[in-house]
């Protein structure tokens, strides 16, 4: 369990240290640029768009999710015996269906932002939610899916234990 | 052609929906002209006026009634593209652009339409400015109604975003004993942020969930009653 709490503080730092304010960056310039050299209001609307359910996946992962997880990981490290009334599993389902509204809205926009100039900063940001962004994630939601089923695995061998324990009583 | 009925032949210079039409900006004469280049149809409900992929052969007028402009989605379910009414033309983008239809065109009721022919339509929107304008105009507008449709579909609205804040707030902190209230007390303005819209927006759609009766609200607790219709609101279909 240590070594998953040591790795979910690496992931959860590089996610909000290093990604998001990356692709908050990216996703400045395009809008900045906007204004001196207008894209068609179509594919802006569009960029618009995304940007604002990433930043509502962002706000539920900072404010929700990650220090969630982070307070189960901790508790577990510590070997302390929390009773928190997160549902990791729940968690995970609602972030993953935001998740694939991105890449659904990312896929959408793909062809006609590719259709501008190589140089504008709309082709970073897609590029960077179709590899960079999505990699993470992925890596992230195996990581914290694996220590759920683990964690379930484990609750239910438990309770059987204790079952066959008093049935032996 | 689809046309199962005749129907009497409507003048168009007494045609009381060209008034409302492009068609409007045509002089008597003109009127007369396009009167001689048209036939007049009479849909029954169901019937279908052209198909995807069929070629065009005139301008669509509609006398009255109703239709549907369908296609077909990669789940093969139909799809409404829009509907048109009385007054509205229908197939001049296959027209304009000597292109094949892209949708069915359906009658959703009775419906009385007229059949422009298709070389008379060029040549008089070739020789008359103002139907040309007035063609320019309709394209804009339907421009414009699509981009904004293709904005509102890949936006989550906010009504959506208040139930999905919702059942973050119910994953992360869980209900009370009543297995319904969820375990946290947060301010209108907590919820508002959490969702990224203003207070009164957040106010008034947790008042229209009470009313639906998708939640309970007692004070500063929320109650989850109808936790199906809650996830149904959120759109969470991804």
């Amino acid at each position: 369990m240590c070594a998953y709490s040591v790795s979910v503080n690496d992931v959860i730092e590089r996610i909000t240290e290093k990604l998001y304010p990356f692709i908050d960056a990216q996703f400045d310039e395009v809008l900045k640029l906007n204004k001196i050299e207008p894209i068609h209001l179509h594919l802006i609307e569009k960029i618009k768009a995304l940007r604002i359910e990433f930043d509502s996946l962002k706000n539920y992962e900072k404010r929700l999710v990650f220090p969630a997880v982070l307070e189960i990981f901790n508790a577990q490290k510590k070997s302390s015996s929390l009773k928190s009334s997160v549902n990791i599993a729940e968690l995970q389902q609602l972030i993953q269906r935001k998740e694939n509204l991105i890449h659904t809205m990312v896929n959408d926009v793909f062809d006609e932002a590719m259709k501008t100039k190589k140089s504008h900063p709309i082709h970073s940001i897609i590029y960077t939610l179709k590899n960079s962004f999505k990699e993470e994630k992925e890596k992230w939601n195996v990581m914290v899916n694996e220590w759920n089923k683990n964690n379930l695995v484990s609750t239910h061998t438990n309770n059987v234990k204790d079952n066959q324990h008093q049935h032996a009583y | 052609m689809k046309f199962k009925h005749a129907e009497p032949h409507r003048a168009c210079i007494t045609c009381a929906k060209a008034i409302h039409s492009i068609f409007a900006v045509l002089d008597a004469e003109q009127l007369i002209e396009l009167n001689l280049n048209k036939t007049c149809t009479y849909f029954k409900k169901g019937q279908t006026i052209f198909t995807e992929n069929a070629l065009p052969l005139g301008l669509y007028c509609i006398n009255s009634g109703k239709i549907k402009l369908t296609t077909t989605g990669l789940d093969g379910k139909e799809q409404i593209l829009r509907l048109v009414k009385d007054g509205d033309i229908l197939g001049y983008r296959s027209l304009l652009a000597n292109d094949r239809y892209h949708c069915n065109a359906v009658a959703l009721e009775e419906c009385s339409v007229c059949l422009v022919d298709k070389h008379f339509f060029m040549q008089l929107a070739a020789s008359n400015q103002k139907l040309c304008m007035a063609l320019f105009k309709k394209i804009s507008e339907d421009l414009k109604t699509a981009e904004e449709h293709i904005v509102s579909l890949s936006q989550k609205n906010v009504r959506e975003r208040v139930a999905e804040a919702l059942l973050f707030l119910k994953a992360t902190y869980g209900f009370e004993e009543d297995g319904q209230t969820i375990n946290v007390q947060l301010s209108r303005e907590e919820i508002a942020d959490f969702v990224g819209t203003s207070t009164e927006s957040t106010i008034r759609l947790l008042s229209e969930f009470n009313t639906a009766k998708i939640i309970e609200l007692h004070g500063k607790k929320i109650k989850i009653i109808n936790y199906d219709k809650l996830e149904k609101t959120a759109n969470l279909m991804y």
